[in-house]
This record gives structure tokens, sequence and C-alpha cells, in this order.
């Protein structure tokens, strides 16, 4: 069994299994769902195939980080929704990303962000 | 079910890149997805969104597949890992046995490689033939080549692109520093364009240093043999440039002392550059072939294939090219062939039965570690039924399985071929160091790439098939029969196992009836019969220079000085020049006895006076030579009884006459048969000639016999040398005893080898019984216990047991005592008067199987003899 691990400890995560981790923090989703979530927030720059995403699912499953949900016989597909470890690894890494923007903001490299 | 769409079943088919534990566990969600894709791609219209989409997915298919591959791997690998370290007698057995197996092997092949196979150091080396002609059949013997057939040769072969001619000899080099002895390679005209070499100084031969000894060919009176002319331009080897002069560029220009030679040196050959067959040669110089001389056959010849053109087309030209030399000249050819064959053959043609033995006793090593290390896995297969079932009951199906004991068996595999690899570094130099030095291109013998690259397939190979043997406990398991009782069991898997150990003993049994018939050849060559008596005499090269001892007389005269010199010495016996014995070779030709028409063909040999004493060998009748037989004494000979018997059935043979070159001879003595040149050929009809009386030989050899140690009367023969002739120096000095002993030493050390290899295979297989016996043991306990309790005594048990792995032993006698017969003909190329199939070394070496083994079972036999039976009832 896999004992809970820190969040710290899976940082930082690949843009790949951030976004799919993303698109799992408001609800359970199936994988069609998680791919047409992260192709149209990134408009199609970061779009993932079958083939990608289930090798993140299956990480992340090993992991611990997601949970698939059992068949029901309505339902074609598992869905997939985070644990709440996933849950606080997602965070840390927005975290991590907001740390890292800061220091962008601080040596001017983007312009701070408008307040309010 | 309806039929699903195609491009479903495409997806499906592309799905297949992924190993099944993955399809099976996100296989039909992938689906699923790809299919609301594909819709959504269809909706938006048009060819565009759907094309991009497969070519989207195809990509990232084929990109992500093999990480999952790799994933599995890792993760069995680490499981298997974690297993071993879990049992570190297992995995440390295993791979000692894997690594002697691997190591040995990789040293052989890297051995045999190195001497039988990789390319000579030369550029495009595989065109280079040797050219010889072969003696007229029966014999059918290859032997050197005759000049005029050399010229000949040139003028009409089309399947060459040249011919060159190569002959050795020894010279006293004086250019400042102290005079030195060094071997000089003379090469006709073709040579270096044959055997491509730069100079690293000066120049290679060109015409013009050809010119003058053509010229002297030319005019010289047919009638009148005598030297040819004398070479004018030398061309140094870069060892001996370096060495004597220092590496100093401005030698070449300069004219120095080679014997009673003055020549210039041209030039200096690339640093490395070595001639296979000639590769003492430290200077190189030009050579004509003499026209006239069609009889003597002394030169080696090597040829250029033209490009495309095969060994056999140049063969089959040859034999045409044969045939007219010997109708054109049918005294010296008649009957005669030519044989084309790459030079790289022909150099290694001595030792390539043995070296394949000792390949083939090698992988008989490996496969009996094969063995055992699949019945260790075997064994510990067994012993985790329990786990196969858990985890078969959990899901992972049999290929999941079968796979884990194969990533078992590459794992244990290549570790132990890594282990291997590194003892054959360092077994491969003292392999090289021990070999005889007849064995060609010992120095070219070094581990590298393809080393490795032997090694890693041979781990693989033995990886897998381990793993699959083991896998068959795997592939076997009953899984709700092995949860119900944790008991091991399984029939099949025991005959598994029992099969591997018959393999194992007849494959060990096999090897030591190899070597013991080599013990027994070696034993049946220490009996021959030399016909003299090596102990106590020492062979002494003499250097005697061709101008000074040319004239008439002058070197008899020398040599009569010698003689009666070193024989006055303290502790010498006898002494005499003439051949040194065992040393092959030799000079032939044909006699008959006046009145008869058969010509016998013989071997000749032209000894002085003291010489037969000095070897030993034993008169049968008549006298020996003696200072009397001088040139203007009557003309006589001694011959061997072979000869005797030949030409007279041995009756009357003192003072019969044999002609030969013309010459009539009385015969004053019969000799019996000496082995001359070889020592396991039987000796031919031989011609003994007093040196007094032949002009055509030049023996450069003395053989002092002494009454102790050999050595110690050399400072004093040094001596004798100094005052007779200061510039000459002795060379090449050993006893006949060492003689004898280098004759045998590559049967010596093949035998060493195989025997070597018989013991490691005896003990792996020992351990092997042992192994299946003890475990066999293991699981009988209950029964035993029972058995002990119904009042079985010690002796009843321990014949039990001894019965069992009894019929194992016999199975594995019976099928190695099969195969051995079956090998005995490849056999018979390393046996020396010993029948393949000699029942006594069969026998000795099942019984000596039978007693390892049976002392071996003793070991579980007494302990089964041994159990309580209230604790082994109990304990069920």
């Amino acid at each position: 069994m896999v004992t809970e691990r820190r969040p710290d400890a899976f940082l930082p995560l690949t843009p790949a299994l951030f976004h799919v981790l993303l698109s799992l923090v408001d609800g359970e989703k199936h994988g069609y769902a998680i791919m047409k979530e992260v192709a149209e927030r990134t408009g199609g720059r970061d779009a993932l195939s079958t083939g990608t995403l289930y090798g993140i699912l299956k990480r992340l499953l090993a992991d611990g980080l997601i949970r698939g949900s059992a068949l029901g016989s309505t339902e074609r597909r598992r869905a997939y929704r985070l644990t709440p470890l996933g849950r606080r690894v997602a965070l840390a890494e927005a975290e991590r990303l907001r740390d890292v923007l800061a220091t962008a903001q601080v040596k001017h490299l983007i312009p701070r962000a408008v307040e309010g | 079910m309806s039929r699903a769409p195609r491009h479903v079943r495409l997806f499906r088919a592309l799905l297949r890149l992924f190993p099944s534990e993955f399809r099976g566990d996100f296989g039909d969600d992938m689906v699923e997805d790809f299919r609301d894709q594909h819709d959504s791609a269809s909706r938006r219209g048009g060819l565009a969104p759907v094309v991009r989409l497969w070519t989207r997915t195809l990509a990232d298919h084929v990109r992500r597949a093999p990480r999952e591959h790799l994933d599995i791997l890792r993760r069995d690998a680490g499981y298997a890992m974690r297993l071993l370290r879990g049992r570190p007698a297992l995995a440390v057995s295993a791979l000692l046995t894997l690594a002697v197996g691997i190591g040995l092997n990789a040293a052989v092949f890297t051995f045999v490689r190195g001497v039988l196979w990789r390319s000579l150091p030369l550029p495009e080396s595989h065109r280079l033939v040797d050219v010889r002609q072969v003696s007229p059949p029966p014999d059918s013997e290859p032997t050197a080549v005759s000049p005029a057939n050399l010229i000949d040769w040139e003028a009409q072969s089309r399947s060459l692109d040249g011919l060159a001619s190569i002959s050795g000899r020894d010279l006293t080099l004086v250019a400042g520093a102290d005079p030195e002895r060094i071997r000089a390679a003379t090469v006709s005209r073709a040579f270096f364009k044959i055997v491509p070499v730069r100079p690293a100084a000066g120049r290679l031969f060109i015409d013009t240093d050809y010119s003058p000894l053509v010229a002297a060919v030319q005019a010289r009176d047919p009638k009148q043999p005598s030297s040819p002319a004398d070479p004018t331009a030398v061309v140094l080897s870069h060892g001996l440039w370096l060495r004597y002069f220092g590496g100093r560029p401005d030698v070449v220009g300069r004219r120095i002392r080679l014997g009673r030679l003055t020549v210039e040196v041209v030039g200096v050959l690339e640093a490395g550059f070595a001639f296979p067959g000639s590769e003492s040669a430290e200077c190189w110089l030009p050579d004509v072939p003499d026209p006239i001389q069609r009889r003597a056959r002394y030169l080696t010849v090597v040829g250029r294939l033209a490009p495309g053109v095969p060994v056999r087309q140049a063969q089959a030209e040859f034999d045409v090219i044969a045939a007219r030399l010997a109708a054109a000249y049918p005294d010296a050819n008649a009957g005669r062939g030519v044989r084309v064959e790459p030079l790289l053959e022909r150099l290694t043609a001595s030792v390539r039965p043995q070296l394949w033995f000792l390949l083939g006793a090698a992988v008989c090593v490996l496969l009996i570690a094969c063995a055992n290390v699949a019945n260790l896995l075997l064994a510990h297969a067994s012993g985790r039924r329990l786990e196969f079932a858990t985890r078969m009951a959990l899901g992972a199906n049999r290929g999941h399985l079968v796979r884990q004991a194969i990533t078992e068996g590459l794992l244990l595999a290549l570790t132990g071929g890594v282990a291997g690899l590194v003892l054959a570094w360092w077994a491969l130099p003292a392999l090289v160091a021990l070999a005889p030095p007849t064995v060609p291109r010992l120095d070219e013998i070094s581990v590298d790439g393809s080393v490795v690259a032997f090694a890693a397939l041979m781990s693989l190979t033995v990886g897998l098939a381990c793993g699959l043997v083991a896998s068959l406990a795997a592939g076997r398991v009953d899984v709700t029969g092995a949860l119900r009782s944790a008991a091991p069991g399984g029939t099949n898997r025991g005959r598994v196992r029992q099969g591997l150990v018959v393999a194992e003993i007849a494959l060990a049994l096999m090897l030591v009836i190899g070597a013991g018939l080599l013990v027994r050849t070696m034993r049946q060559i220490g009996t021959i019969d030399l016909g003299f008596n090596p102990a106590g005499v020492i062979a002494i090269g003499l250097s005697p220079d061709i101008q000074k001892y040319g004239p008439e007389g002058a070197k008899a005269q020398f040599e009569a000085d010698l003689i009666d010199r070193v024989r006055a010495l303290p502790g010498v016996v006898a002494a005499g020049i003439g051949s040194r014995p065992l040393a092959g070779g030799g000079m032939g030709t044909r006699v008959t006895a006046p009145g008869d028409t058969e010509k016998v063909t013989v071997g000749v040999d032209a000894v002085g006076p003291g010489y037969l004493e000095a070897l030993g060998a034993r008169l049968e009748s008549g006298r020996f030579f003696d200072r009397r037989d001088d040139s203007r004494a009557p003309l006589i000979a001694i011959v061997n009884q072979t000869l005797a018997r030949r030409l007279w059935k041995n009756a009357g043979v003192l003072g019969q006459r044999v002609i030969t070159d013309g010459r009539e001879l009385r015969v004053v003595g019969v000799l019996a048969d000496v082995r001359r040149a070889e020592l396991e050929a039987e000796p031919p009809a031989t011609l003994y000639l007093p040196t007094a009386q032949t002009r055509t030989f030049w023996t450069n050899n003395m053989l002092v016999r002494t009454s102790g140690d050999p050595f110690a009367v050399l400072p004093s023969v040094r001596t004798v040398m100094r005052q007779i002739d200061p510039g000459q120096a002795l060379t090449r000095i050993e006893t006949l005893e060492e003689r004898l002993s280098k004759a045998t030493a590559p049967r010596r050390y093949i035998l060493w080898l195989v025997g070597l290899f018989s013991i490691m295979a005896l003990g792996l297989a020992v351990i092997g019984v042992y192994g299946v016996v003890a475990e066999s043991v293991a699981q009988r306990v209950p029964e035993m216990g029972v058995r002990i309790a119904l009042g079985a005594t010690i002796s009843d048990i321990m014949r039990l047991i001894l019965t069992e792995s009894g019929v194992l032993v016999g199975c594995g006698i019976a099928l190695g005592t099969l195969g051995a017969v079956a090998l005995h003909r490849t056999m018979s190329a390393f046996v020396f008067q010993v029948s393949t199939t000699d029942p006594a070394t069969y026998v000795a070496a099942g019984i000596c199987l039978v007693a390892v083994t049976a002392a071996t079972c003793a070991i579980p036999a007494r302990r089964a003899a041994r159990i309580d039976p209230v604790r082994a009832l109990r304990a069920e």
C-alpha cells in the first residue's frame, strides 16, 4: 500500500499532469471530458491524446492522487476524481507556480496584475 | 452485438501497441473516449479534423506505448530483484554458475575468434591466398613451390592480381654497433603490390632494385647452378629501425652489411606491419625466382585474388595451369597439383580442429550451467506456487507470470554475464600466456566490443531459456489446488527438473570421456618409440658464413675442427652435425635399387660423423659414419628399417646399392626408424648420407650428447666456437627434451583445458543432482517418517533414495554414452592411437560419474534416514 506522502514530494508536476489535475478540481470527469476541458482551456495548445492521457491517469492512480469510479450498469466508462492528497498536490503546484510568477513580476519580466 | 464502426476497430488495433495489462485497465475507456473525439471531429465537418485527430492519436500512441512497456519491465525487474535479495543463497549460486559458464565461453570465444576468424591485420586481407603445390597421389601432400613454376603461374594466371614468393633466412647485421643476428625475408617483385604497406621513411623496392638480380639470373649458364646474384637494397622493419638505428631518418641511403652482403637501406616499413607467418622478419630483401629451378620446391607463395574472384574460381584456373605444367615438364611436375587456399585458413589450419573442440567443450559447460540455473529457478518456483496462485487469483494472467519468470531469468543472466565478462577479462591473458607458441596469431587476441556483444547475446539467450523453463512452473499453476494446500508438489515440474539433471549428467559424461581420451592419447604419445634418445642432448644452431665456408672443403674443415674440439670437452659423450629432430620439414628425393624399376620416395638427411651417436639412434646392423667417409672415399649411405624393408625386404641389406640423383651408394648401416620430422607420423623411408659426400646440403645444426646437465657444456662450447670463428654466434639452443615437450605442447594445452572444463562440468552436474535429490527428500519427509515408523531401517531408506537418484544418473550416463559415440568421429581428430570408442575410457568415465554422484546423493539420503518419525508425522 502507498503510504501517504507529502504533497511537496510530487513537485514539480509536468504541465500535462497538472492540467489533468486541474480539470478534476471541480468534480469527477471521464477521460473524454478531461481531454475536452484541457483543449478548451489552453485553446488547443496543450491538447492531450488518449495514449498520453491514460499514461498520466495510470500514474495518478498508482500514486493515489485520483480515484476511479466503479462501473455501474448505466456507465459506459469510468470517471475519475481527486483524492484529498491529489487536491493538496494540485494546490501545492499552483502555489509553486504563483511564487514563480511573483518572482517574474518582481523582476519586471511581466507586468504586475491589476488588483481588484 | 453489432459490429463496431470501422474507426473504432482501427483504434482497437492501434491499442495493441500497449502492454496487455495497460489495455486491460484502460482499453475500453480509451475506446469510448476516442469514439467521442471522433464523433466531435466529424460533426465539425469535412475530412480535415478527422485526419488531424488520427495523426495526433497515432503519433501519441507510437510515442507512449514503449514507455508503458518499459514501465512494466522496470516493475518486474524490481520485483525480481527483491525476490532474489530475499533468497541470497539461490541468487549467489545461480550468479556464480552463470558467471563461470558465460565467462568461460567469452574467454574461449575471444581466443578462438582472435586466432581463427578475425581478419588478418592487412588491407583487404580476405583477398590474400596461399598457393602451394601438391605432391603426386597417393600422398597428395601440400609442398612448397619451385621458382620456375612460380614464374609460369605468374605468366598464366588471370584470377589472381599478382603472385609473389616470400622466404626467410637468418643474417648477421653489421652496422656500427654490435653485430646482431636477425631474420630477413626475401620477397619477389610483386610482394609489396600484393601486400600493400606504406614506407615510414624512404621507399619500398622498385624495378631497379630487382634489375641486377634479373640480369644475373638471365646471364647464368644453365648447366652451372651457382648461388644467385646478391641484392643491393634492403628495407628495414619499423622495429629494427627503432631498435638498432635509433629511429634516425638519415639511415635511409646508408650502406649496411648483412652477412656477406653490402646493401643500401632504401626504406623503412610502417610501424606494426608484420606479414603472417613471417612475423619475425626484421628486414626485407628483393629476390628473383630462378627459372632453372623447377624441381627444387622451397618457396612460400602468396597471391591476391582479382576483385570479385572467389577462391573456388582461382582453384579451378590453377587446376588447369597445373595440368598444363605437368604435361610440359613431366619430370618435375607429373601428377603434381596446385592448391589455392585463403591465407587465413592456411595459417590456422593446424590449430583449427583443436580450437573448435575447445569451443565445443566450453559450450558444454555453459549448457550444464544453464540447466543448473533453470533447475534452481524451478526449485524456487516450486516454493512460490502459493505466491503465483495468489497473484493469479488477484487477476494476474499466466502471461504476466511467464513474463515475470523470464525477467528473473534475464536479470540473473545479465548480471551473471557482466560477472562473466570480468572473469573472461581476467582469464583470457592466462589462456594466451599458457598457449603453446605454435598457435598462430596469439598476439592478435584481445578483448574488444565483439566479445562484449557476444557475452550480451549469450546472456540474453541463457536468460530467456532459463526463464522459459522456470515459467513452465508458473504456466501450470492450479489456482484452487495450490491455495487449498500449501504443500509443494507437481509431478510435471519434477519431471522437467529430472530431465535437466539427466541432461547435465550426459553432458558432463561426454566431457569426461573427451578428457579421458585425451589423457590416454598423451600416454600413448609417451610410449612412442622415437628411435633416438633425447635425454642429455642439446641442439645448437650454427650460422656459418656462406662466403667464408663456400669454397670446396672449407666447411668440412670447419665442421671437423668444431666437432673434434667439442667432443674433447669434459662431459661431452658425442657430437655431430646434422638436422634437428622433430622440427618438421626436411628434404626428400627418390631412390631405386639397381635393376629395380620402382622408385621409392625417401626423406634424406645429410649427417656428419658422430651425429647419429649424439642423437642416440639405434644401429640394427652395420656401422655409423666416421671421419674416413670423406669426399674422396667411396659413396656410402645408411638406410632406416622402413627403407630396408621396402627395397630389400630386410634381407642382406648391408653392402646393397641404392641409386639416387644418378649416383650409386653402398649401404653400410641400417638404423631403427627415427622420428625425424614429426612426432606422431610414422617415420618415412629415410636415407642418411655423410655430409662430406653431399654438396647441396647446408646443415646449420649440431647435436651434443652430454653425460650430465646438457646446459653445463654450453660455456665451453661457446669458448670453442670463439677460438675457431669469433664472428659466428650460437643460435636456437634447446635440449631435445625441450624439443619433444614443444612437440606435445598443443595437445597438453588442450588436455589441460578440457580437463579443467570437465571438472567444472562435473562439479556443476553434481550440484544439480544434489539439488534435485535434496528437494525430493525434503518433500518426502512425512513419507519417510511413516516408513521408519513402520520399521524401515536406515539402510532401507538410504537404498530407496540412492536407487531413485541412481535412475537419474543411469539415464544420464546412457544418454552421455550415446552422445559420445555419436560424436566419436569428431574426436578422432584429437586422439592418437586410441579408439574414440575405447571401452576402458568410457567405463572409467562412467564409474567416475557414478562415484561422484553417489557420494553427493548420500548426503540427502543420510538425512532422510535420520528422520525422526514422531516429528515428521507431527509436522504433517
